[in-house]
């Protein structure tokens, strides 16, 4: 039985606390399930979002051993040492080609891989041509744009080289500049292989898809919350007889709730935040030790914390709500 | 009536209000995680169709299987089956994820064609899907470079036209399958996977699950190889007999072709498809005394392998040689042929356009010992093949013309090939590599059991490994939230009754039975839950197709829209909820 004194007790709204965490421990107030709901509630944005952070490193760093050190850059802006080339789409006989001119074609040559059966043009009338359109040559010459040129060799290519016509100078002013290289741009949108930009993006729109529903999930967590508030202060008789034939003031027992609230979410945050990091690297362990996967730990960044502002955000001020409205309803009714 | 007699309007309005709320959350979460990983499935598999995909066995995804393109060809042979050969991979543009398919042929997307123009054949263009060429900002005519995913290929293409296709494919770009081929770096003679349509899957599968037997009984007078061919022309079996051979092979599913090669005479004995055990039996017919018929007035010289001049015999403005069969050598105004004369012919100098250069060609093993009993063969960019030879020795010298080709050589189940320029060249190495390097080489019938991976198919294996993390990610987030939204559910539902519970208690003192508070307060609850469900289901379908569904990819695609499982979860959600909620509804009642 709690005696009067240890309810009043000097009477401030503190003093209160330890009376509704000593009715919590009995299960009087049904904190357990407002626990759960929270925590696994956090645990869920948490784990997801540590392991996805965790995978995003490690196995960008996987690709990028895997796919070797050498990459092939095309870009639209210069960048130092690289080749600039002038690309045209040109039509020829119903076919597209592409027309590529190069004041280096040898160089052109070796960035991509490709080789010529032939001689290399060296005046402006001279062209290589790519051996998948050889047949728009005629008698070692083809015509662009009405202007001959000399047919000088033909580029073996296992890109768009072997439907191009290349060659040192463009007849065309429209033509796109590009430049090329060997070095890989960090924030270049074209190195290839680009294996590890495409696991990237695949992380970052999964990322983006749990982004989306992490902020539903805090909808979810503050309307859960409000009901179970309420739901644990009317299904709580006990504790609102006492505190009605106490005569607790109004504003006193606000403040106990509200300190309980805070309680209750910050441990439910807590809680939340262990299970999401312990579950997720526990099981990676398992997987380990029993299959020889790599095991990888949760990643914490900075925007996990934010898991829990938000989590704490959403869960107390609900929680509060939905106690002070429980409270209110039964000493109204009683 | 009387539920909100007891319940009070008030009350079920919050309720109503609130279970609105939490479900249409729980159902646009819901729809978000399962369209995400719906989308990612059909992405991996190359997308929804109601024919059979075949793709490797120990791939996860359609864009890292790579199978034999011989299939396609076996697979179409069988009566009323269509088998088509297909390739997918994934490339990155403009910061963004691009699947890539090859086609073979445009005119299927007349239909589609929104800007541009359909073209034909093979060349640097691509075509874009609507949803794609949105994302990109691109439009017809403009150029685009696509970076290839697993290979050192960045690829200038130019945008010849724009789809709609009203499914995934428009958030996907295609190009001609020469293209996609360097793209995603496929060995020459594989594919990512064959659609079959005319046969079920079942029927597939029994078929490519087992070996099959083929007897081949061949009787040949010259010495040579018995060889075995796959549908598209790839040697799988070479055995060197001479008189008789009975060889018994346990090859997969497939359409082979029986022949007989020796250095100078090559010759098909039979055509199998091989769908059961079969027996086929060729012999080599050679002519008891071949006549060599050489025309023009310049008097020809023919001489055995031997030395032996064989003697000629004027006719009109010809000349005849009657010989046993065998290799000549015949000399003609100074130039020298070599003649294998099995059958009858006739040799015309006037269509000896070009002249033969002598190419000596040296196989090796990596380790640099001499390959020996191998076959080699040489074919023109177009590949065409001009000559195919058996080689005995580490050198074998082959006479071709002016021009560029590819010499292939195998000793199965290894092989390499080279490109020479003739003229230019008077000699060629060829390196047969070991295993680990020559995966795509191995039998068919060891495909399925090899998992040798060379360094640079490492970054596709991880892919699909990735792939697969992701889609149980997607998955495992997918089945908690469930949980936990019928556990949140539920305690809507017990504030319903919890916040009338008085009035619950006074109908129970009054001596309400069990049974009439489940039919004045149970069932109108469960239709007014089956209801909000219903509603609420209808909310999150409109916002999440309004807001959510078209701002999210996955791999480049747009979220599909599950309208009919976010019902069914909705539904579901209520149901569960109702039931927890009157367990504890008639718990409240029997307290009394």
């Amino acid at each position: 039985m709690i005696s009067q004194d240890e309810v009043t007790g000097s009477g401030s709204a503190v003093s209160l606390l330890p009376t509704l965490l000593k009715l919590a421990a009995r299960g009087s107030l049904k904190v357990k399930p407002i626990l759960l709901t929270i925590a696994l509630l956090i645990a869920i944005n948490v784990g997801a979002h540590t392991m996805v952070n965790s995978y995003e490193k490690e196995v960008t760093t996987l690709m990028a051993l895997y796919s070797g050190r050498e990459y092939l850059t095309v870009s639209e802006k210069p960048t130092p040492g690289a080749l600039m080339i002038l690309v045209t789409p040109y039509e020829m006989s119903g076919r597209r080609i592409l027309l590529v001119y190069s004041e280096d074609v040898k160089t052109l040559l070796g960035l991509s891989g490709a080789s010529a059966s032939g001689a290399l043009p060296v005046r402006d009338d001279e062209v290589l041509v790519g051996e998948s359109i050889r047949d728009l040559v005629e008698r070692n010459a083809i015509v662009v744009n009405g202007r001959p040129f000399k047919v000088t060799g033909h580029v073996r290519s296992s890109d768009h080289l072997t439907y191009s016509i290349v060659g040192l100078a463009t007849p065309r002013s429209d033509a796109q500049p590009l430049y090329v290289s060997l070095r890989r741009e960090r924030d270049g949108a074209f190195s290839a292989p680009a294996i590890e930009l495409v696991t990237k993006s695949l992380f970052v729109e999964v990322l983006r898809v749990m982004g989306s529903v992490r902020f539903l999930l805090y909808v979810v967590l503050g309307l859960s919350c409000f009901f179970q508030g309420y739901n644990s202060l009317v299904e709580a008789e006990h504790v609102l007889r006492v505190f009605a034939s106490l005569s607790t003031p109004r504003k006193m027992a606000g403040g106990s709730i509200f300190l309980y609230a805070c309680l209750i979410s910050i441990s439910g945050a807590a809680t939340g935040f262990s299970i999401g990091l312990f579950t997720p690297g526990l099981l990676s362990s398992f997987t380990s030790v029993l299959f020889r996967l790599p095991h990888l730990k949760p990643l914490v960044d900075l925007s996990v914390g934010y898991d829990l502002v938000w989590g704490v955000a959403a869960s107390l001020p609900a929680l509060f709500a939905g106690l002070l409205w429980g409270y209110s309803k039964q000493i109204a009714s009683d | 009536m009387l539920l909100t007699n007891i319940l009070s309007r008030k009350r079920l309005a919050a309720f109503s209000a609130a279970f609105l709320i939490l479900l249409s959350a729980a159902n646009l979460t819901f729809g978000l995680v399962v369209g995400s990983t719906r989308t990612l499935d059909l992405v991996l598999r190359g997308g929804e169709s109601d024919s059979v995909l075949l793709i490797e066995r120990s791939a996860r995804t359609i864009y890292t299987s790579h199978i034999p393109a011989s299939l396609a060809i076996s697979l179409g042979r069988l009566p009323s089956v269509e088998a088509e050969p297909f390739i997918a991979t994934v490339g990155y543009v403009a910061g963004s994820v691009m699947i890539t398919q090859g086609l073979q042929s445009t005119s299927p997307f007349a239909k589609a064609l929104l800007s541009g123009y359909l073209p034909s054949g093979d060349g640097p263009w691509a075509i874009m899907g609507e949803r794609a060429a949105e994302r990109l900002g691109t439009r017809a005519g403009e150029t685009i470079q696509l970076a290839s995913s697993l290979r050192k290929t960045v690829l200038l293409l130019t945008v010849a036209a724009v789809c709609r296709f009203g499914d995934m494919r428009d958030d996907e770009m295609f190009v001609h399958e020469r293209t996609a081929k360097m793209l995603s770096g496929l060995p020459e003679g594989m594919i990512s996977a064959v659609v079959v349509r005319g046969i079920s899957r079942e029927s597939v599968e029994t078929l490519l699950s087992r070996t099959y037997r083929l007897k081949i009984r061949c009787s040949s007078a010259v010495p040579g190889n018995l060889v075995v061919l796959e549908a598209n022309g790839a040697l799988i079996r070479s055995v060197k007999f001479v008189g008789k051979v009975e060889e018994d092979l346990d090859l997969p599913f497939g359409y082979y072709t029986v022949a007989f090669q020796s250095p100078h005479l090559t010759m098909s004995l039979a055509s199998v498809l091989l769908d059961a055990d079969k027996s086929c039996e060729g012999s080599v017919e050679l002519e008891a005394s071949p006549i060599l018929k050489v025309l023009g007035s310049a008097k020809p010289m023919l001489r055995g392998s031997d030395g032996v001049e064989i003697q000629a015999i004027k006719q009109d403005e010809s000349w005849i040689f009657r010989a046993s069969p065998g290799v000549y050598r015949l000399e003609l105004s100074g130039q020298a042929f070599t003649i294998p004369l099995f059958h009858s012919a006739t040799f015309n100098p006037s269509l000896v356009i070009a002249p033969t250069r002598s190419v000596r060609v040296l196989v090796s093993w990596s380790d640099g010992t001499e390959a020996r009993d191998y076959n080699l063969i040489a074919k023109t960019m177009g590949g065409e093949v001009v000559l195919s030879r058996l080689g005995l020795g580490g050198e074998t010298k082959i006479d071709l013309p002016n021009g560029d080709y590819v010499v292939e050589v195998y000793r199965l189940p290894y092989s390499a090939s080279a490109i020479i320029s003739i003229p230019g060249a008077d000699e060629m190495r060829l390196i047969l590599p070991s295993i680990q390097w020559n995966v795509e080489k191995v039998p068919l019938q060891y495909y399925t059991l090899i998992r040798a991976l060379p360094v640079e198919e490492m970054a596709s294996f991880t892919f699909a490994s990735i792939a697969g993390v992701s889609a149980a990610l997607l998955t495992a987030l997918s089945l908690s939230m469930m949980a936990l939204f019928i556990m949140l559910i539920a305690n809507i539902q017990n504030y319903l009754y919890l916040s009338a519970r008085g009035r619950l208690q006074l109908i129970g003192l009054l001596g309400a039975s069990r049974q009439w508070i489940l039919q004045t307060v149970g069932f109108p609850a469960l239709i007014l839950n089956l209801g909000l469900a219903v509603i609420a289901a209808a909310i999150s379908s409109v916002l999440g197709s309004a807001i959510l569904l078209n701002r999210l990819t996955v791999l480049g695609h747009s979220i599909i829209a599950d309208a009919k499982t976010v019902y069914f979860f909705s539904l579901v959600l209520a149901a569960s909820a109702w039931f927890l909620g009157n367990v504890k509804l008639l718990k409240t009642m029997n307290q009394v």
